[in-house]
């Protein structure tokens, strides 16, 4: 299904890639994008003396050891997995630990759902439910309107609507006051 | 009739001729008078931004006249790159609101449209009045109309989240009422900003002063503790009022600190932006973990709002370029990306008539366009790059770090907050197979679904792409205010 995309992509690539490998590293192809201040960075000038073709530049891979780890790598794989499945099996039983951790990708992916995803989830819980919902909704908003409520329900009930209660507040409060500025004001 | 008073007026007077026409049997008209009064009021703003003179840190654009000779209060307008990209983001938001309504609405559609026209107008007056008491009277009337919207075309606990509105608002406004009267009698009988400006203060009265701007506007930003009415409103408001309610009325209170709080207590914002700070990362950082467990949409991006207003507030009391102009781009940023999230829920709510995440699931297979738009407004939500979201909030992260690092540490990990509710709600409401029959019948978008969200979809992009367009005008602006605030004002 995805062959035939990667073999169009392929081709372009290796094409695109000779054509413009050295016009790009040496050539007037990023001069607008991006300068090398040649005596500060002698880099480039390094590789100019050694590079000379796309060519050349391909054959070279041949004579490095990466090009031939990575194609070890593939007889390898093809060699375990394909020819003789018991190899990694073997492997796989005697470095057992080894194998578990890296199966779980050291366990970052736990780490993450199990402690902070869950943690920053509970964290928040604990915010909304006892910070917004009871602290500051409960224990103020609500809480005024409370105490409103409160204050007026007992004052209503002063309000009896009999003359002789409100004259004998009046009273009480002009006891009170002449209690205070004569004797305790003094 | 200047500009400014042309941006005021003409929605407003749209919005009265709307009430004037009657019931919903000429629905039709209503909704065409009111797109064409809501197209007008944006394009008088055009003027303001092409004829603006971005070197000048002066108030352009000036209109001062006498309104109430006895106490000598004025009618007294002009803009400044501080103000400037708020009254067209107004005019534009209310534009998006008229057309998302368009079917939506079907009874009393004159009142409904009307209110938000009429809302436009006031709001564009507090951001140009430059009058203590014109400010105040616009402040105030924003509170009518919205309280109206929410109340008659709310859910169904609509009148319980009107009065908390109301009552919520109100309470900090007293306070400010109180301010201005004292600053009125100590400049010997003058309302006028900039005699505030230049009048010298003790430390006392500075304080005195700051707290009680603090309490009118902490509430309408919301900062923390006083933002638990906003969750409560924006889940009973109808769409479009919970738009402009994030998009445009919380900047109202963000504003006032910028044109009052600041300039007018100096050496008071200095003394207490610790505790500003405080504030502002606590709404950053719990209110972001407290948004992340939300199992009501509009709710999460509730507390979104709340989180992402604390960065405005943050730049604002680090007193650098930087922090200043990051808090106001996330002003603007925030007013495109909020009112594309909650118009986005109004989308599915009008369809499924729930906001519970837990209702949907898989609303991608069937709506594959406005999923698409949706994707983009969350990417926005969470600041990410190339989107308006990122813009503002790394310029005051970037201020913060500057100033303390900590600061800046604590303000960052909002971007992992943000990203984490934001995508955490997107993949549940719109990713995976299709959860039930309701998600299964949906219809994507129709055309004008579409072009309300295209048109937040450009400006989103616009604004995230080439910010420069809204950074230009307000940096002599910001420099100046900055200048004005490092001056102590403390009587010699």
């Amino acid at each position: 299904m995805v062959t035939v995309p990667l073999v169009l992509l392929a081709i372009p690539s290796v094409v695109i890639g000779f054509m413009t490998v050295m016009p790009m590293l040496f050539g007037d192809f990023l001069k607008d994008a991006i300068t090398v201040n040649g005596a500060a960075h002698p880099a480039m000038a390094g590789l100019a003396q050694v590079i000379h073709g796309p060519t050349e530049l391909a054959l070279h891979a041949f004579s490095t050891l990466p090009f031939w780890l990575a194609l070890s790598g593939v007889v390898v794989a093809w060699y375990m997995y394909m020819i003789n499945p018991a190899v990694p099996a073997a492997f796989k039983r005697v470095l057992q630990p080894l194998y578990t951790v890296l199966e779980n990708k050291y366990y970052l992916d736990w780490f993450n759902e199990n402690v902070l995803a869950r943690g920053a989830r509970a964290l928040g819980t604990g915010f909304w439910k006892a910070g917004d919902q009871g602290l500051i909704e409960g224990g103020v908003v609500n809480a005024s309107w409370k105490l409103v409520n409160l204050i007026s329900k007992g004052v209503k009930l002063m309000q009896t609507g009999y003359l002789y209660h409100y004259a004998l507040v009046m009273l009480a409060g002009l006891f009170l006051f002449l209690t205070y500025f004569v004797w305790l004001a003094k | 009739m200047g500009l400014l008073s042309l941006a005021i007026w003409v929605p407003i007077l749209f919005g009265a001729v709307l009430l004037a026409l009657g019931r919903d049997d000429q629905a039709g008209v209503v909704r065409w008078i009111a797109l064409i009064g809501a197209v007008v009021s944006l394009l008088i703003t055009v003027p303001l931004y092409t004829g603006f003179v971005v070197d000048s840190a002066a108030m352009q654009f000036v209109e001062n006249m006498l309104w109430i000779e006895r106490f000598n209060v004025r009618y007294h307008l002009g803009v400044d790159g501080i103000s400037l990209w708020l009254i067209p983001l107004t005019a534009f938001i209310t534009v998006v609101v008229v057309i998302s309504a368009w079917e939506v609405i079907t009874e009393r559609v004159n009142q409904y449209m009307g209110a938000f026209l009429i809302l436009s107008g006031l709001m564009i007056g507090v951001f140009s009045a430059l009058d203590g008491m014109l400010f105040y009277v616009f402040f105030e009337a924003t509170l009518i109309p919205m309280y109206l919207i929410i109340g008659i075309w709310g859910g169904p606990n609509k009148i319980y989240a009107a009065f908390k509105f109301f009552l919520y608002t109100l309470m900090g406004s007293l306070l400010l009422l109180i301010a201005l009267i004292y600053l009125y009698t100590q400049s010997g009988g003058s309302f006028d900003l900039a005699v505030w400006y230049a009048l010298p203060l003790s430390g006392k009265a500075q304080a005195f002063i700051f707290f009680a701007f603090l309490a009118a506007f902490a509430v309408k930003v919301p900062m923390w503790p006083v933002h638990t009415w906003l969750p409560d409103v924006h889940v009973e408001a109808p769409t479009g009022g919970s738009a402009v309610l994030a998009a445009i009325m919380l900047k109202l209170g963000a504003y006032g600190f910028l044109r009052f709080s600041l300039p007018i207590a100096p050496d008071a914002a200095h003394e207490y932006a610790g505790v500003m700070i405080t504030l502002s990362l606590i709404a950053v950082v719990y209110v972001g973990l407290v948004a992340m467990v939300q199992q009501d949409m509009k709710k999460l991006v509730a507390y979104s709002s709340v989180a992402h207003m604390g960065f405005v507030t943050l730049g604002f009391f680090i007193f650098s370029d930087l922090g200043v102009s990051g808090g106001i781009v996330q002003m603007i940023a925030h007013g495109f990306v909020s009112a594309a999230m909650f118009l986005s829920i109004g989308v599915l709510y009008d369809r499924v008539h729930s906001r519970e995440i837990a209702s949907y699931g898989g609303v991608v297979n069937t709506m594959p366009k406005f999923a698409a738009f949706a994707l983009l407004f969350s990417m926005a939500n969470c600041g990410l790059p190339g989107t308006a979201g990122f813009v503002g909030e790394w310029m005051v992260i970037l201020g913060a770090v500057k100033y303390n690092f900590w600061i800046g540490f604590a303000a960052a990990s909002a971007l992992i907050f943000g990203a984490a509710y934001t995508l955490w709600m997107f993949k549940r409401v719109y990713l995976g197979p299709v959860a039930n029959h309701h998600v299964k019948d949906l219809v994507d978008i129709n055309a004008r679904e579409f072009l309300v969200m295209a048109l937040l979809a450009i400006a989103v992009l616009y604004m995230g792409i080439y910010p420069k367009l809204f950074t230009d005008v307000m940096d002599t602006s910001v420099t100046q205010l900055l200048k004005q605030i490092a001056i102590s004002k403390l009587p010699v």
